[in-house]
């Protein structure tokens, strides 16, 4: 079954290409709903990074907050553009749109308005849930998983939406990848917002001081080598999973000298931890690292999918475990307690009560890492990794 | 010379106010207070949350016209003052005169202090509100919550089962070129649907189990007591009320406070005809036990409601069911010196057994001696707007009586409904347990000067009797379900013999 990605992105349809129009206009014949929807992707990701911060430092929320507001009018803006593009598709009978029922959309529009309805359906039941089991009660119970899944959905929307485009200007214009025309960047930009998501959504078990439990590596082994494996396998450019870290990491570190800039009072109790401005997110993970390694492993290895899968799989647990086991100790110590990394222990939410365990590691008893862990990591990884080529593999051939 | 007597009022009404207003005593967590925020009189009803974290609903009647701000605080028994964070305004409620309004968060489950904090042309003034905030069992969801998710979940499924044979299908084809007619779509679509609804289902028994372990370690249950009745020489009923071991094996009383002078204020009500009532205080024994000695009360079944408070501020009610044997009328005496003698300020009455639902409420009570209690605002049953029961107290010859105050209070009242899911022991200052405003206050370092008017304990068992008589009462409260209810008033007179 595994087929190199060239055969993929040459698809089955090329040897019945006869019918193929001369010039195919994009799903959308306007790029400026693409760049929206990044735009409202974009602001989704901060939105949630954000919103964690004033949970931390303020408290009290309404739905009107800016950070609740970024998060649900980019969904919103998300869900109207995917409906543009649905009318429009279906209209005029698009080519580059998938049929569903009587509709015709583009695939990622399909993904968006999946994520949409999750998201509604997370709403509806909220409204039951914190009055029954109070505020966000229950870890990872199912109004968060819904929410999860909605926000992923419009996020996987929006790359495969812009994925789509660069694939259908390479089909038509026959040049060679790279060349003028592709918004590679936009794919890559998208990847990243998922990527941020990721480690976001996992943030309870990403702390620096939970970085050195067998939970942490086993998560990260299971979740991190899928995307930038993904974006790897579609072969945007030399370096796209490297591109897709530097999204992340530049996205955060940007929230992390952004966010404290803005006074902020807690306005509930009890109050813990005297804070003054908006909490800054933790500092990214290293996963640039081993999104290099990936990238390289990519670029010189020529062997099929299911090879590349078990090297990319062992060398990111090995690169990613090197990595972050010792930056987990430069973040905890008074080293990193700057305005550049924001970390050293400093920075709680104001509702924790955190004594000198503030700058120690927590967590080696119940979930330490020996070599079970590492072996049981590098499995995962490499499943993680497999999927990712298909993912990538399917997404470089994506046509609609 | 002044003679006291202690007399009873009963009220029997049918409430079909909608679930509105209402504490910490069974059935009925609300809390209603009357008082003063230093030179501001102030009439507060607090809806703790439901479920916490959560939001409690703040109601604050401030009388004044030079009201410039009214603030709302809650405090964490146990949290200093410096973790506190700043008051939540309340805001004036449009078209009700005199009536703020804040909703605050509550964070944590405990024993809160809700400060309310009147700014006005008479400068600052401060009311402790005492307020148990815990966890109550989750309301069923409503039919529209149900019936959207249920669609909800479906279009969910499916419209994965579609995005996945989309994915095989059609969306890596050239446009333009239609999909060849094979079986994988429908194949990867159906895998897709089903594993859709393993997920549904995974994500429905996760919620099922942390439904169970939240009914069962998250609420607040109070806490559990064991009562033991003998028979004495024929003559007396001496019960023993112990905690029973829970589920943490605890078996000792925390350690308590006084309230109107009682550590616990303990009422008797016979089942199922709640024909009689009693309003008795057991003595605490130096083996760590509540002893009681039973007035003279018929024998049968009763349920026992116990208002306990303890240094946290904390108060609840503890229940437990005793029988009552019969009494021997014909058994020796027992000597005074070998008995346990009844507290001076307990009080029973006995009535006509309660059967069916009310028809019509009761709005005229007879009294001992001659006198008679009416119900001022019988309709406060079907209107939620109210929040207060009052009475008029009447002598003999119709003219208002000349009440005492009864263990520091004007009155006393107990609500129950029919079928034992309502209980609630109120005053004139509301609902609150004032021994826990007590603890609340001298934390803080309040001036008494809060305390409502009646509350001062040194009049306990004294009259004045040049004061005009007070023969008004109002009880902070209502109804927090609908159904039948029979309401006890307990009051107390002087009179000259």
């Amino acid at each position: 079954m595994a087929k190199t990605k060239t055969q993929k992105r040459r698809p089955q349809s090329a040897s019945r290409a006869s019918k193929t129009p001369s010039v195919i206009v994009p799903p959308t014949n306007d790029q400026i709903f693409i760049y929206g929807l990044l735009l409202a992707a974009t602001s989704m990701v901060v939105g949630v990074i954000w919103d964690i911060s004033w949970d931390g430092s303020v408290g009290k929320d309404s739905f009107w907050t800016t950070a609740h507001m970024a998060l649900n009018f980019g969904g919103l803006i998300a869900w109207i553009i995917a409906i543009r593009m649905t009318v429009h598709a279906t209209r005029s009978g698009h080519p580059a749109s998938v049929q569903v029922g009587l509709l015709r959309l583009p695939f990622g529009a399909l993904c968006i308005l999946w994520g949409g309805i999750a998201m509604l359906t997370y709403g509806t039941l909220d409204v039951w849930w914190s009055g029954a089991y109070g505020l966000m009660s229950g870890s990872w119970a199912a109004p968060q998983i819904l929410v999860t899944a909605g926000i992923a959905a419009i996020l996987i929307g929006t790359l495969l939406l812009t994925a789509s485009r660069n694939n259908l200007t390479t089909e038509d214009t026959g040049e060679a990848q790279g060349a003028e025309g592709k918004k590679v960047w936009s794919t890559l930009w998208a990847a990243g917002l998922l990527l941020t998501f990721a480690a976001t959504a996992t943030v309870e078990i990403n702390l620096p001081n939970l970085q050195r439990t067998a939970l942490f590596y086993s998560v990260s082994c299971a979740v991190y080598p899928l995307i930038l494996t993904w974006l790897a396998g579609t072969a945007y450019g030399r370096w796209p999973a490297t591109f897709t870290a530097l999204v992340y990491t530049g996205l955060v570190c940007m929230l992390i000298w952004i966010l404290p800039l803005l006074p902020a009072t807690p306005l509930i109790g009890p109050v813990y931890q005297q804070i003054d401005h908006m909490l800054p997110p933790h500092f990214p993970l290293l996963l640039i690292v081993p999104a290099l390694v990936i990238d390289l492993i990519f670029q010189h290895v020529r062997q099929n999918d299911w090879i590349k899968s078990v090297l990319c799989g062992l060398l990111f647990t090995l690169v990613f475990m090197g990595a972050q086991w010792y930056f987990a100790e430069f973040l905890l110590s008074s080293a990193a307690d700057n305005g550049l990394f924001a970390e050293g222990g400093r920075y709680w939410p104001f509702y924790m009560q955190v004594g000198p365990e503030r700058t120690m590691f927590w967590g080696m008893e119940q979930s330490p890492v020996h070599a079970g862990t590492i072996f049981g990591c590098m499995l995962l990884a490499m499943a993680s990794s497999r999927i990712g080529l298909w993912l990538g593999g399917w997404m470089g051939a994506l046509q609609r | 010379m002044i003679k006291y007597i202690y007399i009873v009022g009963l009220i029997v009404c049918l409430s079909t106010a909608l679930p509105h207003a209402v504490h910490g005593h069974v059935g009925s967590p609300n809390v209603f207070y009357e008082g003063d925020a230093g030179p501001y009189q102030v009439r507060v009803v607090i809806r703790p949350p439901t479920a916490i974290p959560g939001l409690a609903e703040v109601n604050v009647t401030v009388e004044g016209d030079d009201i410039q701000q009214v603030g709302v605080l809650p405090a964490l028994a146990n949290v200093a003052d410096n973790s506190l964070p700043p008051a939540d305004p309340a805001n004036v409620v449009p078209g009700i005169p005199h009536l703020y309004s804040a909703e605050v968060w509550i964070m944590e489950q405990g024993t809160y202090a809700i400060r309310i904090r009147v700014q006005g042309g008479q400068g600052a003034g401060e009311a402790v509100v005492p307020m148990n905030a815990f966890s109550q069992a989750p309301a069923e969801m409503a039919g529209w919550i149900q019936i959207s998710l249920v669609f909800l979940g479906l279009v969910l499924v499916l419209g994965f089962a579609v995005i996945a044979s989309t994915a095989i299908k059609e969306s890596g084809l050239r446009p333009g070129i239609d999909p060849s007619p094979t079986q994988m779509p429908r194949l990867t679509g159906s895998i897709a649907a089903l594993l859709g609804l393993l997920a549904a289902y995974a994500m429905w028994t996760a919620w099922e189990q942390m439904d169970r372990a939240y009914r069962n370690n998250e609420l607040f249950k109070p806490m559990p007591i064991t009562t033991v009745t003998n028979l004495v020489g024929g003559r007396d009923r001496l019960v023993r009320i112990t905690p029973a071991s829970n589920d943490r094996g605890n078996q000792s009383w925390p350690k308590l406070v006084t309230d109107h002078g009682k550590l616990m204020h303990a009422f008797l009500i016979r089942e199922p005809d709640l024909d009689v009532f009693a309003h008795v205080h057991p003595a605490f024994t130096p083996a760590g036990n509540f002893m009681l000695t039973t007035p003279p009360l018929p024998a049968g079944d009763y349920r026992l409601y116990g208002d306990i408070t303890d240094e946290s501020g904390l108060s609840q009610t503890v229940t437990d069911w005793l029988i009552l044997p019969a009494l021997k009328p014909d058994a020796p005496p027992i000597p005074e010196i070998a008995r346990l003698k009844p507290d001076l300020d307990d009080s029973w009455h006995q009535a006509e057994p309660f059967s069916g639902p009310v028809q019509e409420p009761t709005t005229t009570a007879n009294l001992q001696n001659g006198y008679r209690m009416v119900w001022d605002n019988p309709e406060v049953a079907q209107n939620p707007g109210e929040s207060a029961l009052k009475f008029t107290v009447l002598d003999p010859v119709s003219q208002p009586a000349r009440l005492m105050p009864y263990m520091g209070m004007l009155g006393h009242t107990a609500v129950r409904r029919d079928d034992g899911a309502v209980f609630a022991h109120l005053h004139p200052v509301g609902s609150i347990s004032m021994a826990s405003q007590e603890i609340f206050q001298k934390k803080e370092g309040t001036a008494s000067k809060t305390m409502a008017e009646g509350m001062d304990h040194s009049t306990h068992m004294m009259g004045d009797e040049t004061a005009a008589p007070n023969n008004q009462l109002a009880f902070p409260f209502a109804f927090p379900q609908t159904g039948s209810y029979r309401i006890w008033v307990q009051v107390k007179s002087g009179r000259w013999s």
